[in-house]
Formats: C-alpha cells, structure tokens, sequence
C-alpha cells in the first residue's frame, strides 16, 4: 500500500517533469518559430532545423526544400574561403561567431546579404552548430548610399577647391594688372604734365602752372592708392614663415627706423626691455608694430608734449602687445571704421595718407589668427591693442 | 668715357608707345651719345638677337620691358643668354612690376639688374640718369 502509494507519487512527479519538459519545448520552439531572424541548426554542416523566418529569408517556401542543403550550398561562392577558416577556428576552439557580414544565395538564386551569428555543439557525437542571420540588404543599401554620397561630396569638395584655386589665380592676375596696367598710364599723366610744365612754361598763363602741379599730385595719389592696395593684396598672397621673434627687439628696430623726426620735435617715445619671445612671422608682426607705432605718430606729433608708450604684455596664452599715445584720440562711434580700408576720420590736409595703416593690422590680424582693438577718449589720446595667441 | 663705348647701342625692348617716348625723352635729357635701338615687342627684339652679327657694334645694355605682347620679356631674357653676342651684355629689366616672383623670374633667367620703373616723372629722368652713369662709366663690361 505504502508501495502503491509510493509509485503513485512517482508517476506523479514523472508526470509533471514530463509536462514540464514538454512545455519548456514548446516555450522555446515558439521562441524558434516566431522571431523575426532565421535560425537555422546545422548538424555534420547540413542544414537539420530552420525556423520560419529563415525559410521565407531564402526564399524556400517549406522546411522539405531546404532541409538537408549543406552550408556550402547556401553561402554565396566568394564568401566560402572566409567561411571555411571561421567554421574550423569556430569548431576547434568551441566559440561562438560574433556578427560577421557575409553572403547567402536564396534559393531561388537571389543574393542575400545577412549579418550571422553561429554557436557550435555536439549533438550524438556529430559537430553541429546553431546560426543565427538576419537579412541586411537595406542596412547594406544605406551603406552604399553613405558611400556614394562620400564620394559625391570629395567631389564637390575637390570642385569648390578648384574653384578657389582658380579665383586665386585670378586675384593674382588682377593684382598683376593693377601693378602694371594701372600705372602706365599714370606714368604717361606724370610724365606729359612735367613736360607740357618745362618745355611751354611762357605759354602758361595764370592758373596753368597751379593746374599742372595739382594733376601731378594727383597722380602721387592715385600712384600711393595703387601701392596701398598692391600691399594689401600681398597679405593675403603671402605665405607665412614663422619663428621664433624677439618683440621687444622688433619694437626697438621700429622705433629706431620711424621715430627719429618725432623724437627731435620733442615726443617721447618709451618702450620696456623685458624680452619677449613669441612664434610667429616676422614680417607679419613687423608690420603691425611699425603700422601701430606709424599711427600714434601721426596722431600725437601735433600736441604739445606727445608721449607713446610701447608696452608688451606676456599672459598666459597669449601675448598682448599696447601701444598708447596722447594724441588727438577718436570718437568710440567710429572704432570699426578706422580698421576698415581708405576709411579716414580726418580730413587730408591735417593728417596726411591713404588711410591703409590700421586696415593693413586688421588684415594682418584675422591672418595670424590675431586680435586688434582699440580704446580712446577724443582730446586725451588712444590705445591700440594686438593681441596673438601663443602657439604650440 | 671712352668713344668706343659711346658708339655702342643701348637696346630697348618697350611696347607701350607713351613709356617708350618717355624713356627716350629721359635718356634724350640727359645727351646720351649711344644710339638707341628699339624692339616693339618680344618677337622684334627675338628678332633682333637672332640676326645680330660681327658687324653690328657689340651692345652696351639691354633695357627690357617684361610685359610684352607676342613674346615675355622673360622669353627674350632667356633669349638673349643663350646667344653667342648678348650672353654677357648687362640686361636691365626696366617694368611696372614689382611683384617678387617677376623678380625672382628675371634674376633666374639671367638679368643684371631689376628697376621699377617710377610713376613720378622727375624720378624717371632721376633712373635714366643713374642708369647711364652706373652702367656707361662705372660698370666695367666684359669687351667682345
């Protein structure tokens, strides 16, 4: 009885692995049979299961077409080497194939491009290995694209570089021009007034003389104008070559060359002898500091007790050079226009020139990466200030 | 000054018809002897070189215009060095240019001298007579 009783709860526990098995199966044949990927089991290389997802992927209508198919005969013939090496090192080393990219051939003869991961196992002693595959012929669509697209726009790249290259060599040749075309004919003006002013002298009658002398500086002008924008032009043409640069050397040569009419009427001029050194293009700072110590001269030598102070600054990343005057100063209104070309606040006659100088340090400015600005109080003089960033 | 010299020729190679007047008005200020030979363009001055011979007297200087119609003065220059008569004739490029890659172009092909030619007209009679003294009575040219 108690035997009975015995069995009967054997049976029972039996019973209910059984039917746990059974459901457990049934959970991961579902599993199987209702992802959206195919999966494929693979005994002795043949193809033993396929999920449904996999029979629709290659096109096989029902499992009994492609059951029994080796792996040989579902890769595409040019992925076969590669395969062959990923299955051997796959089944010697018992690991798993992380996604590989490769090729099937649907069995309708279609190509198929798939991402495949595979598992191996032993299954009655045979080798036998899982695959896992999806079908990535958008994602490999969109690839293409991408590529396409790259190389579309190398080309307009190279294109629009083209272009630039091209407008280069334009702006070169206009520069040429301007050089060469622009002034012979100034030099024919020049040349024909000198003459028509020695040779008929007598013949000259009241403001004749005054005429002639009047085209002649014109002349000058426009001849100054032409040079001023041939200097701009070469800023921007120019390559650069940096160095390492004294500033304070470059300053005390600036002065040295500018300062000596302005020194004699009675300005001061002081400099600090503090070495700073800075990598950058000796022509390019040279320029702004004579251009910058030009200007203060200009715009003080007329005061009583014209002082310019040239300071330079070592911060951090940077260094700051300040050139400092008390000379007539400006209106802060006008702080962009003093940096723009030809653009003067002052009449000709009272502060002569073409109006480049500052023009000349803001082109030179945006070249090396640089900053200027300035501050000032009409009466009491202004401060200009350049400031280049330190390089690597 | 010997009269020798002053029997040579000074060549001219000068298209623009208003620099080549006033070229010759500067030079003609300042009573220069040597007879002046004028080349309109590259391809007369080419021209020039290329049937020169010993019956011609041996030039003193060759003033070149670069930019010339036909043929560059850069042409000419090279021109110029690889004949026989005018190897060692002292080339002065006479132009509007002062871009650096003309000058480095006509010192590469051989000139002796590089002036930008003056917009002010007192200071082109001021090059013409720097010119004739530097190169008539100064330079020592090598004698052909």
């Amino acid at each position: 009885m108690v035997r009975i009783h015995g069995s009967f709860q054997d049976i029972t526990s039996r019973k209910e692995n059984e039917r746990k098995i059974i459901e457990g199966e049934r959970k991961y044949r579902n599993l199987l049979e209702s992802a959206p990927v195919g999966i494929a089991v693979y005994i002795d290389e043949k193809i033993a299961y396929i999920n449904p997802s996999g029979i629709s992927m290659l096109r096989a209508e029902k499992a009994e077409n492609i059951l029994g198919k080796t792996i040989w005969e579902i890769l595409h013939p040019v992925e076969i080497a590669k395969a062959k090496e990923r299955l051997s090192i796959m089944l010697s080393g018992k690991k798993g194939v992380y996604p590989v990219e490769t090729k099937y051939i649907r069995m309708d003869g279609s190509e198929m491009p798939v991402e495949v991961t595979a598992m191996p196992f032993i299954y009655k002693e045979m080798e036998a290995f899982q695959a896992v595959f999806s079908d990535i012929t958008e994602r490999k669509k969109a690839e293409f694209e991408i590529k396409r697209l790259n190389s579309q726009l190398e080309k307009k790249v190279e294109k629009r570089t083209n272009e630039l290259l091209q407008a280069n060599r334009e702006l070169d040749t206009f520069t040429y021009s301007v050089s060469h075309d622009l002034k012979a004919p100034l030099r024919g003006i020049d040349g024909y007034s000198k003459i028509l002013m020695e040779e008929f002298e007598d013949q000259l009658k009241g403001e004749g003389k005054y005429f002639l002398k009047t085209i002649r500086e014109s002349v000058a002008k426009m001849n100054q104008l032409i040079e001023d924008l041939l200097v701009l032009s070469r800023i921007e043409r120019r390559p650069f070559q940096y160095a390492s640069i004294d500033l304070s050397k470059v300053v005390k040569e600036t002065v040295d060359e500018l300062a000596e009419e302005f020194l004699e009427g009675g300005g001061v001029i002081k400099t600090e002898n503090q070495n700073v050194y800075l990598r950058t293009s000796l022509e390019g700072i040279s320029m702004v500091i004579k251009n910058l110590i030009e200007n203060a001269i200009k715009y003080s030598s007329q005061e009583k007790n014209p002082v310019i102070e040239v300071c330079i600054e070592e911060k951090a990343e940077s260094v700051l050079i300040v050139v400092k005057d008390n000379g007539i100063g400006f209106d802060m209104k006008y702080h962009d226009n003093i940096f723009t070309v030809f653009e003067r606040l002052h009449r000709a006659e009272d502060y002569p020139g073409t109006g480049i100088g500052l023009a000349i340090v803001k082109k030179m400015a945006d070249r090396m990466k640089g900053k200027v600005w300035a501050e000032s109080i009409p009466g009491s003089g202004s401060t200009f200030y350049f400031e280049l960033l330190k390089e690597e | 000054m010997s009269t020798d010299l002053l029997n040579r020729p000074i060549i001219l190679v000068e298209d623009n018809p208003i620099d080549l007047d006033l070229t010759l008005r500067a030079f003609k200020g300042r009573r220069l002897l040597n007879p002046i030979e004028v080349a309109r363009d590259g391809e007369e001055a080419v021209t020039m070189v290329n049937s020169w011979d010993e019956s011609n007297p041996y030039p003193v200087l060759v003033l070149l215009d670069l930019k010339l119609p036909k043929i560059s003065g850069i042409e000419v220059l090279k021109c110029m060095r690889g004949n026989k008569y005018f190897s060692k004739i002292p080339i002065v490029v006479l132009t509007s240019s002062s871009e650096e890659r003309d000058v480095k172009l006509a010192y590469d092909f051989g000139a002796n001298s590089y002036i930008v030619k003056p917009v002010d007209f007192d200071k082109f009679i001021d090059m013409a007579k720097n010119i004739e003294i530097y190169w008539n009575v100064i330079n020592k040219p090598y004698k052909q």
